[in-house]
């Protein structure tokens, strides 16, 4: 009896030495410790967001050194070039917002909810939020949006959706429900991004907000409404 | 009699041995399976670590070359069309708006005063496998982005991803894609504009940052810079639907 009593110590107090040991090793040797997983699973992550930029890269270097092949070459007049210019000022225009555009494309009417609260709710579980329409535009811009206005604010770079109170402001600009927000892009692509069953769309519809799209063979979005102001930011030829 | 000794001792020993080796076992089998509810699971040696990272730097330092070749060529590009302008100073003011469009746009490297900002998950507990917080709520960094622009934040980059009006903030499997672009915690979103403003509206009390650290358990940080580097979008944007009209 006692010495099988002893033997179950001895079982207990080795079992415990082996974990302790096990943990001291894995803890205190820094030549061949080991780090979490996770550290390689964010490095291919990274890795292949490199080589994804590097592709990109890669596809503007070309084009860059056709239209410079073109000019070194003297193959185009000095006229062509100038026509380039003005081919280059209309294309950077357009990719800044700062044009009108037309396509086809979507439109979205956004409203406050009109259903009766229940006695849990509170008011701001029908009403849109700024947040509500940034999520509408980041989506229409995965479906590939190509220009988005919201009350016929263009939609660029520094456009903020900013609630104050009752109404909101767009690129500085004070507007109030409802909303209408205009897109160009696929129209069926942008559509079932807006109405897929489980999509924000259907969200904010069954908050019971009013939230309706319908598909236009021709959509306006309206150039960007204020000038083009710079004051914090340089490019690096400034810099020197 | 001594016989009979010399077995129990040996089979003591023997005993020790055994329990220690399974002890060990269970130690490392729960130390290299705790985390396999998560996607980045288990333990990996120092050296593939390493190895990793050397491979990544290798691709940075790729696209740094590569980037700055781009550069070269479009210089030169300019050069030979500013010369083609040399006498037209209708074309000339054009040459300068484009260059104003394409920084607006974002389709240009740029740098200023402004602020960055550090988010990252919350420290991980041992033993408990833990999905990554900011990747499974990225509405905050869209959150972030608007009220960046709100603030008067002129150019906006996450994990060096350029926003433009053509970037989606997306949840793509594990990641966060930004620009078609994957990218992983920590996220590093730097801000051109006025440092105190940004630096205000950013971490007011209850604001998005306070709501980060206090809401969601994130790390955050807030540094004012003098000088904030945001690189381009170095993506190709077309436009197959939209037209300009007048």
């Amino acid at each position: 009896m006692n010495s099988k009593a002893k033997v179950i110590g001895i079982f207990i107090f080795c079992f415990v030495l082996g974990t302790c040991l096990a943990v001291q090793t894995k803890n205190t040797d820094s030549e061949h410790a080991f780090v979490s997983a996770k550290v390689l699973a964010d490095n291919e992550v990274s890795m292949a967001a490199e080589k994804e930029e590097i592709a990109r890269i890669q596809e503007l270097i070309n084009e860059t050194q056709h239209t410079l092949s073109l000019y070194e070459d003297e193959r185009i007049s000095q006229s062509e070039i100038i026509e380039q210019v003005e081919a280059n000022y209309n294309d950077t225009k357009l990719l800044a917002g700062f044009t009108q555009v037309q396509g086809p494309g979507i439109t979205i009417f956004l409203d406050d909810g009109v259903r009766d609260l229940y006695e849990w709710e509170n008011a701001n579980d029908i009403i849109v939020h700024d947040l509500d329409i940034m999520i509408i535009i980041n989506e229409l811009i995965k479906s590939g949006a190509e220009a988005i206005s919201i009350n016929g604010e263009r939609y660029i770079p520094s456009t903020e959706v900013s609630c104050s109170g009752h109404t909101v402001k767009i690129n500085g600009r004070t507007h109030a429900r409802p909303f209408y927000i205009n897109a160009v892009g696929d129209p069926s692509m942008l559509h079932s991004a807006m109405t897929i069953p489980g999509g924000y769309g259907s969200l904010l519809l069954q908050y019971g907000l009013i939230f309706n799209v319908e598909k236009f063979d021709s959509v306006i979005v309206p150039a960007y409404k204020g000038s083009l102001t710079i004051n914090y930011m340089m490019t690096k030829e400034e810099v020197q | 009699m001594i016989n009979n000794k010399k077995r129990r001792i040996s089979g003591y020993i023997l005993i020790f041995i055994l329990t220690l080796a399974i002890g060990f076992l269970i130690a490392l089998q729960i130390k290299t399976t705790a985390q396999t509810g998560s996607y980045a699971g288990g333990m990996i040696s120092l050296a593939q670590a390493q190895a990793s990272a050397a491979e990544l730097n290798q691709l940075k330092d790729e696209k740094e070359s590569l980037l700055k070749e781009l550069n070269d060529l479009e210089a030169k590009v300019k050069e030979y069309e500013s010369e083609a302008t040399n006498e037209d100073t209708v074309l000339q003011e054009k040459q300068q708006e484009i260059d104003r469009y394409k920084m607006a746009a974002g389709v240009t490297d740029v740098t200023g005063k402004g602020v960055v900002v550090k988010i990252d998950d919350p420290e991980a507990q041992p033993g408990v496998a833990q999905d990554s917080v900011i990747t499974y709520n990225y509405e905050l960094l869209l959150v972030l982005v608007n009220k960046i622009r709100e603030a008067g934040g002129e150019a906006i980059s996450i994990n060096d991803q350029r926003i433009t009006a053509y970037t989606e903030i997306s949840l793509a499997g594990n990641n966060i894609n930004i620009n078609g672009v994957p990218t992983a915690p920590p996220y590093e979103v730097k801000a051109i504009g006025n440092p105190s403003t940004l630096e205000s509206t950013l971490s007011i009390r209850y604001g998005i940052l306070y709501s980060m650290q206090n809401e969601y358990g994130l790390k955050v940080t807030l540094t004012q810079e003098e000088k904030v580097d945001i690189p381009r979008y170095s993506g190709v944007i077309t436009f197959d639907y939209a037209e300009t009209v007048e």
